[in-house]
């Protein structure tokens, strides 16, 4: 490997040129190409992958030293002052994100094959897909602050192809406007956070900026605690934090690879990578982490207890993202940015499991999504079963799956680093998960079949193409925790070992600086103490919230078999009325957008024609024909007559010459 | 003081005369008024240049050269104008410019 | 005229005898297109290297009112580069309309030569011919489709609208030409600096009638009513012409008259500007936001263009130190503009190649199934006018954005409102690219064949854009000499 190391230079470009150019030539020709689209997209993806791991591998071994790796493509834009440079940028957290973007976008490519294998816009979808996959790795490999924003637009804009690629379907076309409206909020603040950091350092250099801003604190223009907020919105947007949140559930009506994908596994994990990148600007703002804190908490539990009670299976799916990209967010507010990035990983490839797993059930039942209209599926689709159920064990966080460790560590940092409450809420929401996974497992899988007996004959296990994908990313679902905390705890003093896990080891360089400047130490890790608690705690509402779900709903794994109990639910959910339909209305967030935004503005403007249009369209339309109805107005100053123009300019000359008489009057 | 034998009067002349082209120009309904509208605004424009040359000295050599070229320029136009004038009518069979309002909405 | 003031102005010579040509060709070989395109292309070709070769050498003719510097090259090897791409562009649309090709190539020709002008006079009587020969053919090509009742309403409001602002534009040189007793450019400027107590009443108010012209030439609002009617009304690649040639030469107007010669009135014209230039983005996107005809949208989005250029405008002169980050970011701006704008409507006219296709957005509907390059090619020219990196447009826009903050005071209010308007813009300009990829067509359009000349434009127009959007240093570099020289020596 190490006989690679010359060629670096021309290797990290590549990871990022070879989707590009499989875009434009998939574009130009993918048509053509029909059902052999798939070909150049694919290859190029994988010949990505293979140069991504070699670079990985580089960077872990230390062959990049501790500062990272820059790759200098050329001067972008040498305007004086404001000097920004065309460069790749690789470091222990790139190479982190590397590992999760081109694995599971590989594997996600392959997948496609399968599951668009009927599609009409076949080549289209593959184009998209690497257009996707060159944005997101531009965003990973970003050495400035504007080539990140340049890919932060990108991956919105491929993700607003992506989720409106079913662009007939309505729902479809609205969920992707929604998601770029609400982005474009997000990105708002990106920007000016970005502007707020060219203000106070005059670069836009990532490194050498929040070197800057760090040193400077006291003297900046703009305070850090603002620039840190405003990244944050920027972060929000991406990775759907509340109140920001309300397009990633929507998203999910497009296809479910793009689902896994974008809306799983990386698009919406950059906000977290932003963040993380950004540690010691954060770190330097304590204020602002706890706001991060506050947001990445609530958010998980909000969207926990949505996921409670739907009953679409990708919608579940969906809230359940939301839910854990909140416990990375919390674990970044409370300053546990390994664990943040640990989670991230072990997430990306769970979750996109599990997107896929639920690709090939709808796939299966004939693209139904209701849970309701499933069930006793776990012998017809044994390997989408099989693969489900170890994503969702990982999830649950039940050792020693992936999941249990990365949540683990977030829980037992913010136990420690003082923010008991951001751990109570995260035990709560480690038992929900475990509950509406296995809820999600229970419904689709076990008990009896509510399959419509029409499909229920042609129930059918995916195609090799599609199952392989799913046993590729289960591997990682069962290992991944364990290797990458190797040797460190908590298996580690188990077996007498001592030092940080493998992780911790990789990412120490880079979360070296914002540690120093909270003044964070680093504890002895006591499996026999406080440690050792925490563990079990977190063990064991992992455990509650399965055995509970498999109670209610049903599971049988091997000998223990379980018998659904619709009437305890229903008793149950009786119980607590008002709850249950907060949960299944989602808190009444859309409706309350709409209350707010549409029905009450149209009652206060007694049903003008316009805000009708706009309850049928939803918000997106709302803005779009506000703004609309204005243009309009300033268009009918255009007649389309001569002497009305000429009266215009009649005018504008008066007020011209007096506003000169005046200016000149004033002396100046 | 001789009204004659003043820049001022001159200029105010000028202007009353820019004033009626202007008035011209959004009274009238017909192309071709229009346009001599504007080359009344154009005159006025020549006056004022013509009396500065007689008023200022940097100017005496220039004002009568500027005048020429404003001229030149206004016969341009006006040949533009007319043939553009010509192609409409010949497609709406009408000169009154307010009834050319087929792109409004 | 000495010989040596023949060499200094060969530039113009050369572009007059280019048209000359084609005219002699025409009348050799009567409603032929390959032999116009050969003579005008190829004669556009010499006549960049010419105007490069003397470029290189600053130099003046005629007792001071024609220089050549470093501006006049910029401008003028952009206007050679519009024109011959609308030449390149018009074909398509032309022939199937048979409207002969000679006629507009010579009318293109001359009125390139009057923007040529315009970028080279130091003389206020010159910028006035420039400006006059720049805009008469210019009338007479929005109204080339003369059988057409669109075109030639187009060209009756362009023209009426056009000679009204010009007389009252020469109404306010006249004043100034008095008062300050010159015509040259750099006396004129002398002359202000010197005024014993402040400026008239007078002269304010022939800076009041030059700023209502020049507003005019540049559409912006208010003065903008003419722009939606005519860019409709003409055949399309007359519109691709109208929205980059004439705009750009009337900021070449702006820099010279503005900038070089009331330069030292810059305290008085600056808060116009401010006003036009925030009324002209923002109802520029606004009306562009409700309009369902995509040469009518693209007619506003070239007035909130308009604004955005101002905004490098105000930036230099509210900048208390004079650096000239304003005008280099304007005079890139026009160079990206020009290519993204000039693409955009020759992917508007190749669709228009059968007779009878409205620019209505419907016509674009399933373009990207239909004709993917073509949808592309429109995609990116969208995008880049958008302003979304990394393409040429985003890097105008944030040029002009930095400049203004950077400049402080007045300025910085323009940035914010510039930032909301790019943001609203995105609307509309997307709208499009939805149309293109996410919409059925109504009914079954016929895939159609485009000449090699169209492609070959395009191709030229989409690499611009994007290189000019990753590379864009070279060309700020040049945007930077040639702003340097409009500052007093």
């Amino acid at each position: 490997m190490d006989a690679l190391n010359p060629y670096m230079d021309t290797l990290i470009p590549l990871i990022a040129v070879l989707p590009i150019a499989g875009f434009l030539f998939t574009a130009a020709f993918g048509r053509r190409l029909g059902h052999n689209a798939h070909l150049v997209p694919v290859a190029a993806v994988g010949a990505a992958w293979l140069i991504a791991m070699a670079v990985v591998y580089t960077s872990f071994t230390g062959g990049f030293g501790e500062g990272g790796h820059l790759v200098k493509l050329w001067e972008w834009i040498p305007a004086g002052n404001f000097n920004v440079e065309a460069a790749f940028f690789v470091d222990n957290l790139t190479a982190c994100l590397l590992i999760v973007v081109c694995t599971i976008g590989l594997l996600v490519h392959i997948y496609s094959i399968g599951y668009m294998g009927h599609d009409t816009g076949y080549w289209r979808f593959f184009a998209y897909l690497n257009l996707f996959m060159f944005s997101m790795l531009l965003l990973i490999l970003a050495s400035n602050w504007l080539v990140i924003f340049v890919a932060w637009e990108l991956v919105g804009l491929s993700s607003y192809l992506l989720i409106g690629f079913w662009y007939k379907k309505r729902s479809a076309a609205l969920a992707s406007k929604k998601a770029f409206l609400v982005n474009r909020v997000g990105d708002i603040g990106f920007a000016l956070g970005i502007m707020a950091i060219w203000v106070n350092t005059g670069t836009l250099d990532i490194r050498e900026s929040i070197e800057i801003l760090v040193t400077h604190t006291a003297t900046l223009q703009i305070p850090i605690a603002v620039v840190a907020l405003l990244l944050f919105a920027g972060a929000m947007g991406k990775s759907a934090q509340f109140p920001l949140h309300v397009w990633l559930p929507d998203a999910m009506e497009g296809p479910t690879p793009v689902s896994a994908l974008i809306h799983a596994a990386t698009m919406v994990n950059a906000g977290v990578y932003l963040v993380a990148r950004a540690n010691p600007i954060f770190a330097s703002a304590p204020q602002a982490m706890a706001v991060v804190a506050a947001i990445g908490i609530f958010t998980a539990l909000f969207a926990a207890s949505i996921a409670l009670t739907q009953t679409d299976i990708k919608r579940v799916l969906a809230y359940s993202t939301l839910s854990q990209l909140g416990y990375m967010f919390a674990a970044l507010g409370v300053g546990a940015w390994t664990a943040a990035i640990f989670h991230l990983m072990t997430h990306g490839f769970f979750k996109g499991l599990l997107f896929l797993g639920s690709g090939s059930v709808i796939h299966a039942v004939h693209e139904e999504q209701d849970m309701r209209k499933m069930g006793a599926l776990a012998k017809k689709i044994p390997h989408t079963y099989r693969t489900m159920l170890i994503g969702t064990i990982a999830i649950a966080g039940i050792p020693p799956l992936a999941g249990f460790f990365s949540k683990d560590e977030i829980l037992g940092e913010s136990f420690k680093n003082g923010f008991t409450w951001v751990w109570a809420i995260g035990v709560v929401v480690a038992v929900m998960t475990a509950f509406y996974m296995f809820r999600l497992i229970g419904l689709t899988f076990w008990g009896t079949s509510r399959v419509d007996h029409h499909t229920e004959p042609k129930i059918h296990e995916s195609p090799r193409v599609m199952t392989i994908p799913l046993w590729l990313l289960a591997i990682p679902s069962l290992l991944l925790g364990i290797v990458l905390s190797w040797p460190g705890p908590p298996l580690g003093p188990l077996f007498g070992l001592e030092g940080p896990g493998l992780l911790a080891s990789w990412l120490h360089p880079v979360f070296k600086e914002g540690l120093e400047i909270m003044g964070r130490e680093e504890e002895a890790f006591q499996i026999f103490g406080i440690d050792g608690a925490l563990i079990l705690v977190s063990v064991a509402v992992a455990f509650a919230g399965m055995l509970a779900a498999w109670r209610l709903f049903g599971v049988g794994i091997g000998p223990i078999k379980g018998t659904p109990r619709p009437e305890t639910v229903k008793r149950l959910s009786a119980r607590v009325p008002f709850l249950y339909r907060a949960s299944l209305n989602k808190w009444w967030f859309d409706e309350l957008n709409d209350l707010v935004i549409i029905r009450l503005g149209g009652r206060v403007a007694n049903a003008l024609w316009w805000f009708d249009r706009n309850i049928v369209d939803g918000i997106v339309n709302g803005v779009g024909s506000l703004t609309g109805r204005a243009g309009r107005g300033l268009a009918g100053i255009q007649t389309g007559r001569v002497q009305n123009y000429a009266l215009g300019i009649t005018i504008g000359l008066i007020v011209m010459i007096a506003s000169y008489v005046m200016i000149v009057g004033n002396g100046g | 003081m001789n009204l004659a034998n003043s820049l001022d009067s001159y200029l105010v002349l000028s202007g009353l005369l820019f004033a009626i082209g202007t008035f011209g120009f959004l009274a009238r309904r017909n192309a071709i008024s229009m346009l001599m509208s504007v080359e009344l605004m154009l005159n006025a424009v020549n006056l004022a240049i013509v009396a500065f040359g007689s008023f200022i000295e940097g100017l005496k050599a220039d004002g009568p050269i500027i005048a020429l070229m404003v001229m030149a320029v206004a016969a341009a136009e006006a040949t533009v104008g007319l043939s553009i004038v010509i192609a409409i009518f010949r497609n709406r069979k009408t000169p009154l410019v307010d009834e050319y309002d087929a792109m409004s909405r | 005229m000495s010989w040596q003031d023949l060499v200094v102005i060969g530039p113009l010579v050369g572009a007059v005898v280019v048209a000359v040509l084609v005219l002699l060709v025409d009348l050799v070989r009567p409603g032929r297109t390959v032999p116009v395109v050969i003579v005008s292309v190829g004669g556009l070709a010499a006549l960049a290297a010419l105007v490069a070769a003397t470029g290189a050498v600053p130099a003046s003719a005629f007792g001071g009112a024609y220089s050549v510097d470093a501006l006049t090259t910029y401008l003028d090897l952009l206007f050679v580069a519009i024109a011959a791409l609308t030449i390149v562009f018009a074909p398509d649309y032309l022939a199937p309309r048979g409207l002969p090709l000679g006629e507009f190539a010579t009318m293109l020709l001359f009125a390139m030569t009057g923007a040529m002008l315009i970028a080279a006079s130091t003389d206020l009587l010159l910028l006035f011919l420039g400006l006059e020969l720049m805009v008469l053919p210019g009338y007479m090509l929005a109204g080339y489709h003369k059988t057409d009742g669109f075109s030639t309403e187009g060209a009756i409001k362009y023209f009426l609208l056009g000679s009204f602002s010009s007389a009252i534009f020469l109404f306010g040189l006249a004043f100034v030409w008095g008062l300050t007793g010159t015509t040259r450019v750099a006396e004129v400027a002398d002359a202000l600096t010197r005024l014993p107590n402040g400026i008239s009443a007078g002269l304010g108010m022939g800076l009041a009638f030059m700023t209502t012209g020049v507003a005019f030439k540049i559409a912006a609002v208010p003065f903008h009513y003419w722009t939606p009617d005519a860019y409709q009304g003409s055949p399309t690649p007359v519109t691709g012409y109208l929205s980059v040639g004439p705009k750009i030469g009337a900021f070449a107007l702006v820099l010279r008259l503005f900038v070089e010669t009331l330069g030292p009135l810059s305290e008085w014209w600056l808060p116009v500007m401010v006003v036009l230039a925030a009324l002209t983005m923002t109802l520029g996107n606004l009306v562009a936001l409700t309009e369902d005809n995509v040469k009518r949208m693209l007619a506003y989005s070239s007035i909130a263009h308009t604004g955005y250029m101002l905004v490098g405008l105000v930036a230099y002169a509210a900048d208390p130190t004079g650096r000239v980050d304003g005008l280099s970011a304007l005079l890139f701006y026009g160079v990206a503009y020009s290519f993204m704008n000039l693409g955009a409507f020759a992917v508007i006219a190749a669709l228009q190649k059968r007779a009878g296709v409205t620019s209505a957005l419907s016509t674009f509907a399933g373009l990207g199934r239909r004709e993917p390059i073509l949808a592309i090619l429109m995609t990116l020219f969208l995008l880049s006018l958008t302003g979304i990196p990394p393409t040429a447009g985003f890097f105008a826009k944030a040029s002009v954005i930095l400049a203004a903050i950077e400049a402080g005071g007045p300025a910085t209010i323009l940035a914010v409102i510039a930032m909301l308007n790019a943001a609203a813009a995105a609307f509309y300009y997307l709208r499009v690219v939805v149309y293109m990829f996410m919409r059925e067509p109504d009914d079954q359009q016929p895939v159609l064949k485009h000449g090699a000349l169209l492609w070959g434009g395009l191709a030229v127009t989409s690499v611009l854009t994007v290189l000019l959007g990753l590379f864009p240093s070279a060309l700020l570099e040049m945007a930077g000499t040639a702003a340097g020289t409009l500052l007093p020596h």
